[in-house]
């Protein structure tokens, strides 16, 4: 997802900075108040962080034969929602620009946009609509992780279609984008979700009193079909 | 402690190894697969208007392995200190 250095024509590398600052800005207001009012929280933080840091690192093979990166940003964003995700993406989106020539510095406002607020903020809805329909637990991680992923690119396909329509228009450009993006991501996405699972499992019989305290899960009960707020 | 930095060593190697390995491999990346697509919209028109001043190319590999290394030392060393506090509460 991704976008290059320089690939955004003008006003479409501003547009998205406009979007994304504020975001990030409200990001770092929570994410500082979650560091003097909860620090029992902060390790929680940096596991959803690290977890975002490696998953966006690693370049998988997809059943097209093309290959592409994972988001991991599904965990932060059921942990402490997308703004503080977006403030977590934007420190690895800088990390890869600058030391990798991954994605670019004109580009980190619509990159920013697509892997720390539209894919994060869907994947929470997810969550959050699963868990309102009471489906399992961890089918809702799994659905929130899934769809932080895929949102993540076609967000990213919406972007470069808005930048470069077709002499059709932004739908067939959309289309075009979409497919270069979305059959490769769907397994890697699906994988995502597992992985995250894992994760979140892990966590739920660690130390169920934090998800507790986030808000993640109801306190009534820590078995997964009867977590609910 | 002793712990926490096994498992921070243990997911920090994995980690970078398997990063190593995934940019080692010789699939195009969708990222490559869009500039072209850019260019097919554009008819071969569009040009960046500006390229990135450091281009890792070789180390690429390495700091993608940094980057998955660094995570998983991360995620190793404070899930182990989630299981020893977990260890150590009393049973409710």
């Amino acid at each position: 997802m991704h976008i290059m250095e320089g690939f955004l024509p003008h006003p479409w590398w501003e547009i998205w900075f406009a979007i994304s600052l504020p975001v990030v800005a409200y990001g770092v207001k929570v994410a500082g108040n979650l560091a003097k009012d909860r620090r029992d929280a902060l390790p929680l933080l940096a596991v959803a962080g690290a977890f975002i840091f490696v998953l966006s690192s690693l370049k998988l093979p997809s059943v097209t034969g093309s290959s592409s990166h994972p988001t991991g940003t599904g965990l932060d964003a059921i942990f402490f929602g997308p703004a503080v995700t977006a403030v977590v993406s934007t420190v690895v989106l800088i990390y890869q620009a600058l030391f990798l020539a991954h994605g670019g510095i004109t580009t980190l406002g619509a990159n920013v946009f697509s892997m720390g607020i539209a894919g994060p903020a869907l994947g929470y809805a997810a969550y959050k609509g699963a868990t309102k329909l009471r489906l399992n637990l961890y089918a809702a991680v799994f659905l929130s992780a899934f769809t932080s992923d895929l949102a993540t690119y076609l967000t990213t396909a919406l972007q470069l279609a808005m930048a470069f329509p077709a002499a059709t228009g932004v739908w067939t450009s959309f289309q075009a984008f979409a497919a270069v993006f979305a059959i490769t991501q769907i397994p890697l996405a699906a994988m995502e979700g597992m992985v995250t699972v894992f994760i979140f499992r892990y966590l739920l019989r660690a130390r169920s009193d934090a998800l507790v305290r986030l808000k993640v899960i109801s306190g009534r009960s820590t078995k997964p079909a009867e977590v609910w707020h | 402690m002793k712990e926490e930095l096994i498992y921070a060593a243990a997911l920090g190697i994995f980690f970078a190894l398997l990063a190593l390995a995934g940019s080692n491999q010789t699939g195009t990346g969708t990222d490559d697969l869009a500039k072209d697509a850019v260019l097919d919209i554009t008819g071969g028109s569009y040009h960046p208007w500006l390229s990135s001043p450091w281009q890792p190319d070789e180390s690429q590999g390495l700091l993608f392995g940094l980057q998955a290394g660094l995570g998983g030392a991360a995620l190793g060393y404070f899930l182990c200190r989630y299981r020893k506090g977990s260890q150590s509460r009393p049973n409710r």
